[in-house]
């Protein structure tokens, strides 16, 4: 098999990642989550939000976002999913307020990234082009 | 879980312009999908932002002559940029005796993407790519496999054509590699013989080391040829190849990658002429500018002309990397740029025209059109008719644009770090996922990785839609509907206003806006000519009054292209915040010959001509305002009248619950805010997720977030100038988001009141 530059990049990427889960795992405290619970939009604190930029620095494939069903909400949470209709797979259950969708959003990731154990198994960031 | 559809959107639409005056004439282009009718109506845009926290979406009908229900039908919106060769006499048709030489730099020659790209780190394209066949030039019919091209199959250098009423194909074994100049000669006998294929890598000034590194190689094939060929009904063209849809001819097999060099030479009984030499380079025109003609130099005079914007001004395989003005050394800028995904035109066919009345009101108008239940706006501006008013509205037009259809919440993985919350996309943003084709933003990154420069009116541009709401303004309104917040301001006060485009002033410079009183500029103009910014100065200096009511304004380089004023370029500097980065010596407009980048780099700072420039920009929270000493200056009296001493201005908003916010100006001496300008008042706290901005930077330092960095605020000023004229800024995109809270009776609103009025007063200000 012929290593490409990609390979390579996502070699490093990797080792870079798995440093950065274990530094969620240590950091990612019950008093992030409050933090995050109480407003996550206001948060000013240097180690919450350094978990939060791990949390949201992940690949696009496969990631959340919040679609709009009219323009007072109900809000939900969705799935970037290429190759469906929109590109977004929704899952059941509304939210009457859009900072409640986020916290649902923080929720869902706690559990994929720490109560899973699913952290030797994140996507490679390797890109997978178009 | 399911997935949500955007099929209920039935009809699509797009202007050949997006402004015009009474008297004027603007054309509609229309496609309906599932449906065979539509309803049309022309609108009177008041206000966009439909949810219950503000005044809701206000349109009314304007009766005209396009009201009525017309049939429909689909047409292809088809991307992919070309030159096409106007070739009358049909030289190109056979290629006996041609010897075709072209220099070609493929950036994608094959489906293998990857990485991270762009400051946001695009790592998927929801623009789906199909590279497996991509045309150098020719005139291959793949329908009915006549004619002849030369191509790249799955990155292999490959010759087609048709022999006695067979495809005939001769390839290379060679997959070449990205990012490498390669020489491809074909010769075709004039008769019976061999056709040869070769492919060399070129040595190149900037890329000396990287051809041994990649191991490249020459290599050539033959295969004998008898003939007779059988050519095709299809132009000549380079970059793609033309298929037929419905009655026109739209972009096939569209090439990604630069291609320059090209010439082709006919070789026939010791004959040698020059068939034909187009030299991407070189500008007839007298300015210099490359715009859409593309030159030949034989005799034949067979000239192109570039569609769907491919980038020129790109260095050429002759480029010896000094020079970076395409104008100083067309050699070595011969070479185009193409792009798969590129669109400035989808080149529907004429579906209505509407004759701009003259007595129709300067506003902000749209045809509405209805298909099953589901309205589609085309916006479009009229501009002022023979009675003037004394206020003028300047729609920052050229920042639409640079946003239309932008989709980087689908594509890039650090959009959520960069605004501190998750993306929170609409039904629009689901059509625009559905529709790829209607073309990308300033703000991505084309197919290849390479940053999209160009954008286009000729297209639907869903983020035009009045309701729309960005991703990432935590559902505030952003551009037209941000803006549509500042004239149902001006509604609500009485006061009746012209509507002016970024087209038109870049146009008519200052003689469009000598006569008015007072110019508003938009929430967000952050894309501007320097014909816009010297009007405006001279505007000011005469007199004038500018409302700055927004925030990133006045910010970096943009050019209209003067044969196509729908079109819109902004390549991007090695320096400020930027999407991307325009390549080495690629960084001079096409359209202007125009540097690209920041104003302020350039001279131009904005804190010259508004007294604020960019400072910050976040996304999660905005805040309010609190009054300086300078806001109790009696010269500053007037735009507090009825406000107290120490209230908190604009704690309250449909954009992040505050005026003081999204992106942000401050008050800056050392870039040039002038001597007397007060400063009325600073923002609130914000968060770390408001970043110094990146020009501020000259080295990095820690604790660049708005809780430690004393430069990331907004502050609203106010200058009287000599002359009489003057300026007032807020530096905030929040700012038109607070005029409407409490049915209008509030700080916001008041204060922006008192500034409207006494500007309006012919007294000087002082």
């Amino acid at each position: 098999m012929t290593r490409t530059a990609g390979d390579r990049v996502a070699e490093l990427l990797e080792v870079f990642t798995q440093r950065s889960m274990a530094r969620l795992r240590a950091e990612f405290t019950e008093e992030v989550v409050a933090l995050h619970d109480a407003d996550p939009l206001w948060i000013l604190e240097d180690g919450a939000n350094r978990v939060l930029r791990i949390l949201r620095s992940q690949p696009i494939q496969g990631k959340h976002l919040i679609y709009a069903t009219g323009p007072d909400g109900p809000w939900c949470l969705g799935r970037v999913t290429h190759g469906v209709p929109g590109n977004l797979v929704l899952q059941p259950g509304t939210y009457g307020d859009y900072e409640d969708a986020m916290r649902a959003v923080f929720h869902e990731r706690r559990a994929d990234y720490l109560e899973s154990n699913a952290v030797l198994e994140l996507p490679q960031r390797k890109g997978s082009g178009s | 879980m399911n997935s949500p559809t955007s099929a209920n959107q039935k009809v699509f639409g797009y202007t050949d312009r997006l402004s015009a005056r009474p008297g004027e004439q603007i054309r509609l282009h229309i496609s309906c999908e599932g449906v065979d009718s539509y309803a049309a109506t022309v609108v009177q845009l008041h206000h966009g932002f439909d949810g219950s926290a503000g005044p809701g979406f206000q349109e009314t009908v304007v009766p005209t002559a396009v009201d009525g229900t017309y049939p429909g039908r689909r047409y292809d919106c088809r991307p992919g940029s070309f030159v096409e060769v106007t070739d009358p006499a049909g030289t190109l048709k056979d290629p006996a005796g041609f010897e075709v030489r072209a220099a070609i730099f493929p950036t994608l020659p094959r489906d293998d993407r990857s990485g991270t790209l762009g400051a946001y780190r695009i790592s998927h394209s929801s623009v789906a790519f199909h590279g497996e066949h991509q045309a150098v030039l020719g005139t291959w019919d793949a329908e009915t496999s006549t004619g002849w091209a030369l191509t790249l199959e799955d990155g292999r250098p490959t010759f087609v054509w048709n022999e006695s009423g067979q495809p005939c194909t001769l390839q290379l074994d060679t997959n070449l590699t990205a990012h490498h100049w390669y020489e491809l000669i074909v010769e075709v006998p004039a008769e019976g013989g061999e056709v040869t294929l070769g492919c060399r890598p070129l040595k190149h000034a900037m890329d000396l080391v990287a051809p041994p590194a990649a191991r490249l190689a020459a290599e050539s094939a033959t295969m004998r040829t008898a003939g007779p060929r059988t050519s095709s009904d299809m132009p000549f063209r380079i970059g793609a190849l033309a298929a037929r849809a419905d009655t026109r001819l739209v972009a096939e097999s569209a090439f990604n990658g630069k291609i320059g060099g090209v010439t082709i030479r006919r070789r026939d009984g010791g004959a040698d002429e020059t068939v034909a030499r187009w030299h991407f380079g070189r500008s007839e025109r007298a300015d210099g500018l490359l715009l859409s003609e593309v030159v030949d130099e034989s005799p034949n005079g067979l000239n192109g002309c570039c569609v769907n914007v491919p980038v020129r001004g790109v260095s050429g395989p002759a480029f010896q990397g000094r020079i970076e003005d395409f104008r100083l050394a067309p050699d070595e800028f011969d070479a185009i740029h193409f792009h798969d995904d590129d669109i400035a035109d989808a080149d529907w066919p004429l579906a209505l025209t509407f004759d701009i009345p003259e007595d129709m009101r300067s506003g902000v108008y749209a045809f509405r059109l209805s298909a099953e239940g589901r309205d589609h706006h085309v916006p479009f501006f009229v501009g002022p008719g023979q009675r003037s008013r004394d206020v003028a509205v300047l729609f920052p037009t050229a920042t639409y644009l640079a946003y239309a259809n932008d989709r980087i919440a689908f594509e890039a993985d650090s959009m959520e770090m960069l605004l501190g919350h998750t993306p929170i996309v609409h039904s629009e943003d689901l059509v625009l996922q559905d529709h790829p084709e209607f073309g990308r933003s300033c703000y991505e990154i084309h197919n290849d990785g390479s940053g999209v420069v160009f954008s286009s009116a000729r297209r639907p541009l869903i983020t035009m839609q009045p309701r729309y709401r960005a991703s990432f303004m935590s559902e505030g309104p952003w551009a037209l509907p941000a803006d549509l917040c500042i004239t149902h301001w001006l509604e609500e006060v009485g006061c009746e206003f012209d509507a002016l485009t970024d087209e038109a002033l870049d146009l008519e410079g200052y003689d469009l806006i000598s006569k008015y009183r007072v110019v508003i500029m938009g929430s967000h103009p952050e894309y501007m000519t320097r014909a816009e910014l010297d009007a405006l100065a001279e505007f000011t200096a005469a007199g004038g009054r500018l409302m700055y009511l927004g925030g990133n304004g006045l910010y970096a380089t943009a050019s209209f292209d003067p044969e196509n004023p729908h079109v819109v370029e902004v390549r991007r500097a090695d320096g400020g915040t930027r999407p991307h980065q325009t390549p080495f010596a690629e960084r001079r407009h096409t359209t202007s010959g125009e540097s690209a980048g920041l104003w302020r780099n350039k001279g131009k700072a904005p804190e010259r001509l508004v007294g604020v420039g960019m400072s910050a920009q976040g996304f999660d929270r905005c805040t309010y305002y609190q009054r300086l000493e300078d806001s109790f200056d009696p010269r500053a009296a007037f735009i507090f009248e009825g406000i107290g001493a120490t209230e908190h201005l604009g704690d309250f908003g449909i954009i992040g619950g505050g005026a003081a916010g999204s992106e942000i100006d401050f008050y800056n001496p050392a870039l040039g805010s002038p001597p007397d300008t007060l400063v009325l008042a600073t923002s609130g706290p914000l968060s770390d997720s408001y970043l110094l901005v990146t020009e501020e930077l000259f080295e990095q330092l820690p604790g660049l977030g708005g809780t430690e960095q004393a430069s990331v605020r907004s502050d609203v000023v106010y200058a009287a100038l000599d002359g009489g004229g003057g300026f007032f800024s807020v530096g905030s995109i929040a700012w038109t988001g607070s005029l409407s809270h409490n049915g209008y009776d509030n700080n916001i609103a008041r204060l922006s009141t008192n500034v409207l009025r006494r500007f309006r007063d012919p007294e000087s200000l002082k």
